[in-house]
This record gives structure tokens, C-alpha cells and sequence, in this order.
């Protein structure tokens, strides 16, 4: 197994948060001796237990199980190697996972339960944007430190002070795409898909803003509800509109569908297909197929790289899972707790000390060899790997990393968003 | 917009109606018999979807594995009638119909347990591709199924209209106790119509599954949805209502979604559509008043 090692950091303690919580913790201590069973109580000793519970959730079962699961994968397997490291000071890292379905009540009801019963001191990975957003604020009054891994949505993260992000904000990923496609390509004329929830909608955000500010002229755009599969109609009316680009939103099952039925037209690759970080989900590598060539996607990581981590990785993951394939969630769950191991390890084991170390955190290295910027807005200035779908290789290479801060900042999107 | 593009848009809703139609006309056959709203049909289309995938995966014979997947699933639908739906004939109806959607969340359970929760590919070489002429294309998947649903409705007509299971169907489904008073076993029949409406549900899986390249556990969740609302647009239980409300959706879906700014999903489309027939004609297009 591979060590945490190559995960660097780097520290700047005059930034770090107000350490008013640790007191609060020796306190709570102290009131847990008498009040043994209460909420505070568990908390308390699980600073001190043998074992450094952290919780994750996310949906496991239901439409979205498969999301849900590769997250686990990656979360389960950076405990692995960190238990079989030694664990965290001393410590044994243990997993405490919930199923949320995916349904936001849950989501708030599966978080108390980790956090007043089982007595987690951290929280990695999240879950769905939607179900984020309704279970962050239960977390942020519990004061317990959350390391966001797949939630794209700038609500996730926005005013809860306990919530850290280790993912794009979808409006940079339509951003960056934007920027390729008319500075480095040349394109005029675009059709825009946007799946009509939180992650699409912010991407298609970030996509218009760029064309609004670079002169690109939008010939179509439509919405389209999540999990839909019929691009038929709309592909053949944006063939008619000889677009040079089409910039889509969505999961990768609509992904899926509209790169095929795109390339079935004759669309593509004539018009450049852009798509967002969904582009590696499981379900696009099982569903594409032969087509596909060309599409160029924003990615939050991508791997295999050349950096002596990720081969190293690549390979003790394929070993541990059997899987080939780095999914969107699984590297990005994977790099969260990685994030909040290493706070552990540097700060301490309580909620309050991973709190103040992830707040200390400047820079972390993420699963493709790249050192990230992290910002005093608890989001990461995270590379985008442009990438392109290379079909008869069935995986992605390289075009680019983006680290232009002007590009890959999510901080001036604050603004769109309450 | 030039008349080729309206002419390619025409295939795209034709190849839509199709499959809508495919699992509508089951829908519509239980209910004309039974008066029994069978949601699960959808499930026993995911599961032809899967034995179809299965077999081609073990067999590796397309027509083979279409032909197993129709006559596993058709089995399917004998059991589901038999051990599910006879049971409660006494009841209610409302007992049947949620004890239907219960299968359906039952059927979306099992295939994730069994198969697990991402898409499964269908990739089906010899399908892929497509033929062109005068400036229209149209997708082999595409004319496999345009081909296929025509075929099986000739078929369906025929065994309908020709042959003695058929008018004891028909009989069946004008009455079905004065049906049973008159001779007919109407056992068989809902057992025979339960197997039809299956095994066609089954081609309709198989096919989608090929076209998306997709099979995936809750592939029925939106068929469901449409496959009640094209049955009460169709005027219920009407088999030529139910397949022109498929295609009539298929077209407004297409023009409503490429068209317009209307801001609403393809069920959301067919429940509106739904909706201002039901204020407008309440028996639906084809059904008696």
C-alpha cells in the first residue's frame, strides 16, 4: 500500500480560524464524564477513543447508488491505506457510512444520526449537491468539519463555516470550457444543453458568462430534465444550426446518450462536444462505446497522469477494488479524505482540532501529482484537466491542466448565488 | 424550418412513438380484460431489458436472445397475473394497483441487487451505423425498431382479428363474466394477455436498452409514468386509441422540447397533455363516452 506521504501541505497559521472550539471540547470532556450517553458526551470521548470515527453518506441505494458507491469506494480505500499505514497518529481511522437515497430529508436525518449517535468527528465525501445543501447547515450547528467531495453547487459551502469543498464549482468547469473553446479553438457559434438542476445549471452559467464576455454568439439552448436520454429532436435541430461547438451540462447518462445520438447524426465530431466533470462517471465509460471521439471535458482530476502518485495509485486502487477505472466521485471522495486524514494527523483527532487544520490548510496535493491552492472561502483553487475522450482507448488524455487563477477561481461566483 | 429538417424530426417522433406505443398497447390489453392499472408492466420491461442482455452476453445471438428475452419475459407476466393480480380480483381495484407500483419498486430492487446501480452496456456492432437517403438519416437501431413495432402490431392485429384466442379476448374485454357465462375459459385469456403484453414489453426493453446502450435498474420508472398516461389518453383500454395517443406524444414531446422555451420535462409534457384531454374529451381519444 501506498502511503499518504506524497499528499504535501502547507500551512500559513496566521490564517487559521479562532481556536475557541478546542476549549469547548476539554470541556465538553469533562461534562461527558457525568452525562455519559448524551450527544456532547459522545463527541467528546470519541476525541479520545482508540479510533478516529469519520462518517460519510451519500446515496447508496436508489437512482443515484451508483454515485453514491464509487464515493465509498474512494473514501473506504484512502482509510484502508491510511489504517494500513499506522493509522492517524497512533490511531485506527474507523468509517462510519450512511445511505441518504439520495433524498434530502434523509440526508438531514442520516447526518444527526452520525453526529449524536455515533459520535463522528469529521464527515468526508458529502453526497449530491441537492442533498449537501439540505444536510450542511445540521452539520454546521453540530460544529463537525465536512470536506464536500462531489457537490459542485455553490450553496454546498456558501455560509457554513464548517463545510469545506474538494471539488470545482460547476460554474468554473462551464467557465474554463467557454474560455478553450473560443481563446484556444477559435469557435464562434455554440448550442448549449443544460440539465435543469443545481450542478447544470451552474455550469451553463459559467459557459454563458465566458461567451457573454468573449463575443461568442449562443445559436440554441435548452434545458432538459436530469435522466433524460432523448437528445434525437434536439440534436437534429442544432445539426441544422451548424454550430461549430455544443457546451452540455448533465449526469453521465444524458451525457451518454446525447455524445451518441450526437455522433449517430452526424453531429459530431463536425460541431466539438464539451461536457462537464460528469464525463467520468462509471456510467460513461460503460455506456459510450465506440463514439465519443474528440469530446473534450473539464475534469477535476484525471488519472492515470505521469506523476509517480497517481501511478502508484492507479495501481493499488486496480489491485484493492478490481476497478480500472478512477471515477469522478471515487477520486474525488478519495483526495476529500486524504484532506481531512491529514488535518487529523496535523491538528489533532477531535471535531474542533480537523476544523482549525483543514481552516490552516494553504495547499494539498490532489490525486493527479498537482499542488492546489486552497482559499479563505473553504474551496479549493482546483485545476481543471481538460481532457480528450479517446475512443478506441476507452479513458482520457490530456489536453491541459487549467491553473489560470483568473479561470479556475470560484470565488467571484459567490455572487450569483444566496 | 426546411422540410428536411421537418421530415427527419418526423422519424425522430415516429422511432419515440414506437417504443412509447410498445408498452402502452400492454398496458392498455390488462386494462381492457381486467380493469387493473399494471403499473409493473414497466418492471417486466427493465427485466426484458436485462434477459435480453443476459442471453445476448451468454448466446451471443441478437435475434436468439430478443426471442428468449420476449418468451422469459412473457412468463414473467403469467406469474405476476397469477400469483399477484388473481388474488385480488375480489378487492378493490386501488388494492391491485398498489400492490403494482410495489412490484415496480420491487422489480427496480432486485435488478440493482442483482446487477448493481450503474448502466450496463448494450452494444449491439451490427447495429450501429445508419442508412442516408436524400439528406435524411436514420440510425439502423432506429430502423430496426420503426420495423420491429410495425411487425408485432401486424401481428397483435391479426391474432386480435383471426383467430379464436383473439375473439375470446375480444370477448373477454366487452364483459368478462358474460364472457365466462358464454364458455370462453377467461382464465386463459388474461393469462394469454398477460403473456403478450409482456413478451411485446420485453422487445420494447431489449430495443431501448440497445438504442441508449444503456440497461440500467430503474429504466421503467418513466415508461410508467407515460405508459398510464398514454392508456388514459388512448380512452381506456382502447388499443388504436392508446397507439395514436403514442404517437401524438411522441410528436408534441418532440416539437415542445426542441421547440419551445416551455420550461417542462418529457413526463411533464405527457401529464399536460393529460390533463387538457381528460378536461377536454374525458374519455380519451378512441374510448367510448
Amino acid at each position: 500500500m501506498a502511503s499518504l506521504q506524497p499528499a504535501s501541505f502547507n500551512c500559513d497559521p496566521v490564517a487559521a480560524p479562532e481556536r475557541s472550539g478546542a476549549r469547548l471540547t476539554r470541556r465538553a470532556f469533562g461534562a461527558g464524564m457525568l452525562a455519559a450517553g448524551l450527544t456532547g458526551g459522545h463527541r467528546a470521548l470519541a476525541a479520545d477513543s482508540a479510533t478516529i470515527k469519520i462518517g460519510t453518506f451519500g446515496p447508496f441505494t436508489g437512482p443515484a447508488a451508483g454515485l453514491g458507491l464509487e464515493a465509498k469506494k474512494g473514501i473506504e480505500f484512502a482509510v484502508a491505506q491510511s489504517n494500513a499505514a499506522g493509522g492517524i497518529n497512533g490511531k485506527k481511522v474507523e468509517l462510519v457510512a450512511y445511505d441518504d437515497r439520495g433524498n434530502r430529508a434523509e440526508a438531514v436525518s442520516v447526518v444527526r444520526k452520525m453526529i449524536e449517535n455515533d459520535g463522528v468527528v469529521a464527515i468526508v465525501g458529502g453526497s449530491l449537491s441537492l442533498t449537501s445543501i439540505a444536510a450542511a447547515p445540521v452539520i454546521n450547528e453540530a460544529k463537525i468539519p465536512m470536506v464536500a467531495a462531489y457537490s459542485n453547487a455553490v450553496g454546498v459551502v456558501k455560509g457554513e463555516d464548517h463545510i469545506f469543498r474538494w471539488a470545482s464549482v460547476a460554474d468554473v468547469q462551464g467557465w474554463v470550457l467557454a474560455h478553450h473553446a473560443m481563446r484556444e479553438r477559435n469557435f464562434k457559434t455554440f448550442a448549449i444543453l443544460m440539465q435543469d438542476e443545481e450542478y447544470g445549471r451552474g455550469i451553463v452559467n459559467g459557459a454563458e458568462r465566458a461567451l457573454d464576455e468573449l463575443k461568442g454568439k449562443v445559436a440554441y439552448k435548452k434545458a432538459f430534465a436530469p435522466a433524460e436520454r432523448e437528445f434525437r429532436a434536439i440534436m437534429t435541430e442544432i445539426k441544422g444550426l451548424g454550430v461549430d461547438a455544443v457546451i452540455m451540462s448533465g449526469f453521465s447518462p444524458s451525457l451518454t446518450s446525447a455524445a451518441r445520438t450526437g455522433y449517430e447524426l452526424e453531429l459530431f465530431p463536425k460541431a466539438q462536444f464539451y461536457i462537464g466533470c460528469s464525463a467520468t462517471e462509471i456510467n460513461w465509460y460503460n455506456g459510450i462505446g465506440s463514439y465519443g471521439q474528440g469530446t473534450i471535458a473539464a475534469l477535476e482530476f484525471l488519472a492515470p497522469t505521469d506523476h509517480p502518485f497517481t501511478r502508484q495509485f492507479v495501481a493499488d486502487y486496480l489491485k484493492a477494488t478490481g476497478e480500472k477505472v478512477v471515477s469522478h466521485q471515487a477520486g474525488l471522495a478519495y483526495d476529500s479524505t486524504r484532506l481531512v486524514l491529514d488535518a487529523a494527523k496535523r491538528g489533532g483527532a477531535s471535531a474542533d482540532a480537523i476544523w482549525h487544520a483543514l481552516g490552516e490548510t494553504r495547499s494539498f496535493m490532489n490525486l493527479s501529482g498537482v499542488e492546489v491552492k486552497y482559499t479563505e472561502l473553504r474551496e479549493p483553487l482546483l485545476p481543471i484537466a481538460l481532457a480528450s475522450w479517446d475512443a478506441a482507448g476507452q479513458q482520457y488524455k490530456l489536453v491541459k491542466f487549467e491553473q489560470d487563477a483568473a479561470l479556475i477561481d470560484p470565488r467571484p461566483w459567490y455572487k450569483y448565488y444566496n | 424550418m426546411t422540410l428536411n429538417l421537418l421530415l427527419q424530426q418526423l422519424i425522430n417522433a415516429m422511432e419515440l412513438g414506437s417504443i412509447y406505443a410498445m408498452i402502452a398497447v400492454g398496458l392498455a390489453l390488462v386494462y381492457g380484460v381486467l380493469r387493473i392499472l399494471h403499473v409493473a408492466q414497466a418492471g417486466v420491461y427493465a427485466a426484458g431489458a436485462f434477459i435480453g442482455l443476459f442471453l445476448y452476453q451468454e448466446i451471443g445471438s441478437f435475434p436468439v436472445s430478443l426471442v428468449g428475452a420476449m418468451l422469459l419475459a412473457g412468463a414473467l407476466g403469467m406469474l405476476i397475473e397469477r400469483f399477484v393480480y388473481r388474488p385480488m380480483l375480489p378487492r378493490p381495484r386501488i388494492v391491485a394497483l398498489i400492490a403494482s407500483v410495489g412490484l415496480l419498486i420491487c422489480f427496480s430492487d432486485i435488478f440493482r441487487i442483482i446487477a448493481g446501480p450503474n448502466q450496463l452496456a448494450f452494444e449491439l456492432p451490427s447495429l450501429r451505423g445508419s442508412y442516408e437517403f436524400a439528406g435524411l438519416v436514420i440510425s439502423r437501431i432506429d430502423a430496426v425498431i420503426l420495423i420491429g413495432t410495425a411487425g408485432i402490431f401486424v401481428l397483435l392485429w391479426v391474432l386480435l382479428q383471426k383467430t379464436r384466442l383473439g375473439f375470446e379476448i375480444r370477448a373477454a374485454a366487452q364483459d368478462l363474466e358474460a364472457a365466462a357465462v358464454m364458455g370462453i375459459d377467461v382464465r386463459r385469456c388474461v393469462r394469454w394477455i398477460f403473456f403478450i403484453s409482456s413478451a411485446i414489453a420485453a422487445f420494447g426493453g431489449v430495443m431501448v436498452g440497445v438504442l441508449y446502450n444503456a440497461v440500467y435498474p430503474d429504466m421503467g420508472d418513466m415508461i410508467a409514468y407515460k405508459g398510464l398516461a398514454l392508456i388514459v389518453i388512448g380512452g381506456f383500454g382502447s388499443l388504436l386509441g392508446t397507439v395514436l395517443a403514442s404517437f401524438l406524444l411522441a410528436a408534441a414531446e418532440t416539437v415542445l422540447t426542441t421547440y419551445t422555451a416551455v420550461p417542462l420535462s418529457r413526463e411533464g409534457v405527457a401529464m399536460l397533455f393529460l390533463v387538457l384531454l381528460v378536461l377536454i374529451r374525458p374519455q380519451g381519444l378512441l374510448g367510448r363516452a
